[in-house]
């Protein structure tokens, strides 16, 4: 992330929890409406018109991701979204923050595993002033990237790491997670940041290469959302885009699926006050079969107070803060992940062995007609809520044009979440909740006695925490 | 799969108007496009009712969209009822945990069944109760809603499963530098005043079930509730549910004036100083207090902190992250309050670079004061970022309603936002230079830093910018 900004919670209301065996004829949902083409070059363009409100929201998506780095040069992809803020061939440094911000709107940008995205949102006098930094940076960016543009973002994001990682308690868990679930070389294995030492080492020559590479037309997607008129909006992407040259044809990765051989236990040292369990199955991806069962599985085995591991946990045994478990899923493979925070005092082999306890009550028992019911409930007003915003349709539009290649993949999604049965979610419980697993025990230093089955578990560190080289 | 759709694509593509395509030729792209006017900022219009209970009720209609946001906004908070710190706190969960014909999981099954939740909220100066909907589920849920504001049963076990909960998350806070800064700065800058209150555990293990069934029965009253309904709904429409829904909420509950004493007058700049070992970044926070929100200064302010550390663009970001590095993010923030709020400027640095960082902080903000004057640039990017923004707030519900209560909770002019937005625009560079010395003045600042104490209490003594304090993570002077 650019910068911590409230604005990417705007992607958090695109989670649709839900689902049921349709069994009765439904309310129609709304749809997006959106208009698809291409540019010669092998730019795809969404554009989606809404005159609710004069503003316009823009997204740009490259189909690049950290999983798309090479060993040893890792963290490339969200460099790029720091420096593709800091000027490009015709557009100096600070002119995307003069003319989103400084003109009453706003701008940030993400990077994932699988995609990396930049996106503004202005008062829609300004669309073609996005459309023109959006396309210099498509297109011109090498040509005023230089060391001390790199060296300063490597030291932003080296802070980065500092906040988000490394001075948060728990902060490096999910890369020591990663990094035992996917295998050395693996495109999962290393965290998205990357590795410091790999930032620290890379060349200019070698960031260049992997830009030229992956930053193409032909591998991004370009959503325009809001207040505009199309057929204008057309022609400045044709007069702005259109020039930028196709680059070389795309290889995507092979991604091998997530698996484990054996069961893994560690218990990891962090300067923390409590104890936290983390564990964490081999799952699946956004394409797999079982996407839709595994997110039903989710919204119904943890949440509220009446939910399985919740209710058990937080509720009745009064064990823990707060106790989750969650599919994630990437493009290409996935973990499920439970989180238990627990009340001080609490001794974590007897949480574990109660908290199996449950998931195999699950597993045998599968939900009930009402879990079912209640999990797609909220799906026709989160359908209508998410209308509201531009830059929320944009990013909808534009993810599923990534990860599915059908930008009104959502709708597919509700579909298919309605469609789960009792019995899929039962059948995904049992092939994903088994025994090989990653257990890690997050204890206060110097306590490792306090780790779920202590006398088992391995210590381990992060393999990428170093972050001791000093800002400039 | 994206090849088949490719087709379909290309085609779309030749049906662009080829006339406007004709300017490609003489694209300069070193310069920025030309714009249009900017779209006019219009506050939506709202109408205003008196129900029978004495509650105000506000209706704006957004017909676009079948939902509807519901929300009571509530005048005053535990600072004007004179609660215990720490029972606010626990209102909220406590008011989920089952009516007298409801328990918490049929509560908790038929809101989630209608795909929805209810929230209740009491703050400091104002507190909160409401959903969103879909307009058909919106009776439904507004029943239930009601039952929790009038008959929630407040069990006292549920109190202690909360209350242990709370004990551990205010314990885990105590490993983060951010919060463990936050939690002192009030003390430092009001000292005993009703702002400088701060929860501590003590705080959470003294709060009692009756303390918090009394809050909650005190404080939703009608006589300081103004109910909101924003989206598809009309007027005739809400007044007549409300009425219905409202008969089980009589008039009744003390109305509340709100005062609050001046702030503390400002004292010579002193840095003070929380040892937390091992940290590799240090939290600095240089603050002060403001005015009250609506004070002939707000406007000026506002400009004033949005060029200091407001933007992204602004001074402390643009020189300690993007030109040093040393931080991912240095910035500001003005806090308005009903009483004297607070204006803060910080940053979690790198550990090694806590004493640059904090002389660079001083060095901009004394520039502001004129050493470095303020440019017509950042003047209108400031303008811009506080004006130019607000129609975007009009995309939803919930951003509309803000737009409106703004006026009606605050009992101001109907054309404020105008008023507001003219004020802004006005601002001056001499205007900014002189906020900046009334408000931030580095002679008077209360800077405070959480950090790795071996490493960096040497180099921030050797800045000899003010004198050091240190404070353990309670607030409380070292010997």
């Amino acid at each position: 992330m650019k910068r911590i900004h409230p604005i990417l919670s705007l992607a958090l209301l695109f989670g649709i929890v839900g689902t049921s065996a349709a069994q009765k004829p439904r309310s129609s949902l709304p749809r997006i409406p959106v208009e698809s083409y291409q540019l010669p070059n092998g730019l795809t363009v969404l554009l989606s018109v809404d005159h609710s409100a004069p503003v316009v929201a823009v997204d740009v998506e490259h189909h690049v991701g950290s999983k798309n780095e090479e060993v040893g040069r890792t963290g490339f992809a969200h460099l790029f979204e720091h420096v593709m803020f800091t000027g490009s061939g015709h557009v100096p440094y600070g002119m995307h923050d003069k003319y989103t911000e400084g003109v009453g709107g706003s701008n940030n940008g993400s990077t994932n595993n699988d995609k990396t995205n930049f996106f503004e949102q202005v008062p829609s006098n300004y669309l073609e002033t996005e459309i023109w930094l959006e396309s210099d940076r498509m297109g011109w960016l090498l040509d005023a990237l230089d060391l001390a543009k790199l060296n300063a973002q490597r030291d932003v994001v080296k802070n980065e790491r500092r906040q988000s990682y490394d001075n948060r308690p728990y902060g490096r868990v999910g890369e020591i997670m990663d990094a035992e679930m996917y295998p050395a070389g693996h495109p999962y294995h290393w965290p998205v940041i990357g590795s410091m030492t790999d930032l620290s080492a890379a060349s200019e020559a070698d960031v260049k290469a992997f830009y030229n590479k992956w930053y193409a037309p032909n591998n991004a997607v370009l959503v325009i959302a809001g207040d505009f008129d199309p057929a204008q909006a057309k022609a400045w992407i044709k007069q702005y885009f259109g020039p930028i040259p196709r680059g070389p044809a795309i290889t995507r990765p092979v991604v091998a699926a997530s698996h484990l051989d054996a069961p893994k236990r560690f218990v990891y040292e962090d300067h923390v006050a409590l104890p936290e369990l983390f564990i964490e199955w081999p799952g699946s991806g956004v394409q797999s079969q079982d996407r839709a069962a595994l997110s039903v599985m989710g919204a119904i085995i943890s949440g509220d107070r009446t939910q399985w591991l919740t209710k058990e946990f937080v509720y009745d045994r009064k064990w823990a803060s707060s106790i989750s478990l969650r599919p994630e899923m990437n493009e290409n493979a996935g973990t499920v992940g439970l989180t238990v925070v627990p009340i001080p005092g609490v001794d974590l082999t007897k949480l574990e062995s109660a908290i199996d306890s449950t998931i195999n009550r699950f597993r045998a028992q599968g939900p009930t007609a009402e879990e079912m019911k209640k999990a797609t409930a909220s799906i026709e007003f989160g359908a209508y809520n998410r209308l509201q915003s531009m830059l929320g349709k944009a990013i909808t539009l534009a993810s599923g044009w990534i990860y599915h290649g059908d930008p009104s993949w959502y709708a597919k999604d509700i579909t298919e979440t309605r469609a789960v049965t009792a019995a899929d979610v039962q059948r995904v419980a049992n092939k994903y909740l088994g025994p090989n697993r990653i257990v890690l025990s997050a204890v206060p230093t110097g306590k490792r006695d306090l780790a779920s089955h202590a006398d088992q578990s391995t210590p381990i560190t992060s393999p990428f925490a170093s972050t001791q080289e000093v800002g400039k | 799969m994206k090849h088949s759709i490719r087709t379909i694509f290309v085609a779309l593509a030749l049906l662009a108007p080829t006339a406007l395509i004709a300017q490609g030729a003489t694209l300069d792209r070193t310069k920025a496009p030309p714009v249009g006017p900017a779209p006019a900022f219009k506050a939506p219009s709202w109408s205003m009712d008196t129900l029978s209970n004495g509650a105000r009720l506000v209706v704006v209609e957004r017909h676009d969209l079948p939902i509807v946001t519901f929300s009571i906004h509530f005048n005053g908070g535990a600072n004007q009822l004179g609660t215990k710190e720490g029972v606010s706190e626990f209102v909220g969960a406590m008011m989920r945990e089952g009516t007298a014909t409801r328990t918490a999981d049929q509560l908790t099954n038929q809101l989630a069944l209608l795909g929805t939740n209810v929230g209740f909220s009491v703050g400091e100066e104002s507190g909160n109760a409401g959903f969103s909907s879909l307009s058909r589920t919106f009776d439904a849920t507004l029943s239930i809603m009601m039952d929790m504001m009038r008959h929630s049963t407040f069990p006292a076990p549920a109190l202690e499963r909360l209350r242990a909960q709370a004990l551990a998350a205010y314990t885990r806070g105590q490993d983060v530098v951010g919060v463990v800064a936050a939690e002192i700065a009030p003390k430092l800058l009001y000292g005993d005043q009703p702002y400088g209150k701060v929860l501590d555990a003590a705080d959470i293990r003294a709060a009692t079930r009756d303390n918090v069934a009394d809050l909650a029965q005190e404080f939703f009253e009608p006589a300081n509730a103004t109910v909101y309904v924003v989206g598809d709904m009309t007027r005739a429409a809400a007044k007549e549910k409300l009425e219905k829904a409202f008969a089980a909420w009589p008039s009744g509950g003390k109305k509340i004036t709100i005062s609050y004493p001046a702030a503390p007058a400002p004292s010579p700049t002193t840095i003070y100083l929380v040892d937390m070992p091992d940290k590799p970044q240090s939290q600095i926070m240089l603050a002060r207090t403001v005015p009250p929100e609506f004070s002939p200064d707000m406007a000026k302010i506002s400009v004033m902190d949005a060029i200091l550390g407001g933007m992204f663009q602004s001074r402390l970001n643009s020189n300690i992250r993007e030109q040093h590095g040393w931080s991912y993010g240095f910035n500001s923030r003005t806090s308005w309050l009903k009483g004297p709020g607070s204006e803060r400027a910080q940053g979690a640095v790198t550990r090694e670079k806590t004493d640059s960082s904090l002389m660079e902080a001083m060095t901009q903000i004394r520039g502001m004061t004129g050493a470095i004057p303020i440019t017509p640039a950042e003047l209108t990017a400031a303008r811009n970022a506080l004006t130019l923004s607000l129609p975007s707030s009009l995309q939803s519900n919930a951003g509309t309603e803000a737009i409106v209560s703004r006026i009606v909770d605050n009992n101001l002019p109907k054309n404020w936002w105008s008023s507001y937005i003219d004020a802004v625009r006005q601002t001056t560079a001499a205007d900014v230079a002189a906020m900046t010395s009334e408000y931030m003045n580095p002679n008077h600042l209360t800077i405070l830093i959480v950090g790795d104490g071996a490493k960096i209490t040497a180099g921030v003594k050797a800045t000899g910018l003010a004198p050091v304090v240190e404070l353990d993570k309670t607030g409380q002077k070292l010997p």
